[in-house]
């Protein structure tokens, strides 16, 4: 008995630890935002881009050859269409969005975030700008989906080379108790 | 209490300990490109009496010599040329016509006005046409527009 009972408590745990994983992210559009062709400065150039999309060049000289605003990622959060077993409808969310620091051209020096609907902060308010943000957000329930909006500050570096660089990100969600 | 009922009981305390976590990897991108410029090195000078254009150069400036125009730009990528075909005076007259254009590093590109830089980001441009004088004037100053853009 206590070894069929051991039995089904591997097999529960591991179906548990599937069953955790529900809780999904997913980002819209695949590749955002895209600043488009900018001609590169003599000294590093931050360019802002706002929750909405707005582009602002806060520093530096190079030359962004749109002025048009972009599509900022959407972040989209949810537990699964009735995902009982990992009480994610009924937990804290925690949401960890980080830079991947590399050698590229680009590189994201602030975050920010905006525009979240389907969800509330933990906190009551959005968190504030940062190299990189970790907030809760209450419970979203069964059947609801938390989206927000990223904004970021991108650093292109003096004189750099010509070419199409990415500068990547990691948004993680946990559940918290 | 049995070992199954033990499980049971601790299985919703197992999702609140266990932390779920779901990853998902961004990606943003920029494009960046050197800017074009484009300097005169030597302006260009046409005569009546010359039906064709010249494109060569000499030490001197002759009476008909093409304009020398240097170009920089990202290392050997395309451009394209825009200059009017026929400069023309403000009352419609053509002042230069059948502008001929020539690139150090692609040749003639009076037809297909598309050249390239140099692995230095650099080209040479000559540019020179045919003087049609307006009527009863002796000396006509004209200027030429000329931009390029990467193709």
């Amino acid at each position: 008995m206590k070894r069929i009972a051991l039995l089904l408590g591997l097999a529960a745990a591991l179906s548990f630890s599937d069953a955790l994983a529900d809780a999904s992210v997913t980002r819209s559009p695949a590749t955002a935002p895209t600043l488009g062709t900018t001609i590169r400065g003599t000294s590093a150039t931050t360019f802002s881009i706002s929750t909405a999309g707005a582009v602002t060049r806060t520093s530096g000289n190079a030359i962004r050859l749109t002025s048009g605003s972009v599509t900022t990622p959407t972040l989209s959060i949810n537990c699964g269409l009735l995902n009982l077993s990992g009480l994610c409808a009924l937990r804290y969310i925690r949401v960890t969005i980080t830079p991947v620091t590399g050698s590229g051209a680009a590189t994201i020096s602030r975050l920010r975030v905006g525009g979240l609907s389907g969800a509330t902060y933990r906190t009551g308010s959005a968190p504030g700008e940062a190299a990189s943000l970790s907030f809760d957000l209450n419970p979203i329930g069964l059947l609801s989906t938390a989206t927000l909006k990223l904004g970021m500050d991108v650093v292109l570096s003096a004189n750099a080379a010509s070419g199409v660089y990415s500068f990547d990100y990691i948004v993680t969600v946990q559940l918290v108790t | 209490m049995t070992p199954l009922r033990t499980l049971i009981f601790a299985m919703p305390l197992l999702a609140l300990a266990i932390p779920a976590l779901a990853q998902e990897p961004a990606r943003a991108t920029i494009s960046i490109e050197r800017s074009l410029s484009i300097v005169s090195v030597r302006p260009i000078q046409l005569s009546p009496e010359q039906r064709v254009a010249t494109l060569s150069l000499s030490a001197d400036i002759q009476p008909n010599a093409p304009a020398v125009i240097r170009v920089t730009g990202d290392p050997g990528r395309v451009y394209r040329i825009r200059v009017p075909r026929t400069l023309t005076s403000s009352e419609g007259v053509a002042l230069v016509e059948n502008l001929q254009i020539w690139s150090e590093n692609t040749g003639d590109v009076s037809v297909t006005r598309t050249s390239h830089m140099d692995l230095d980001g650099r080209d040479m441009l000559r540019v020179s046409g045919r003087l049609r004088p307006a009527n009863g004037a002796s000396e006509t100053v004209a200027a030429l527009p000329l931009s390029i853009d990467y193709e």
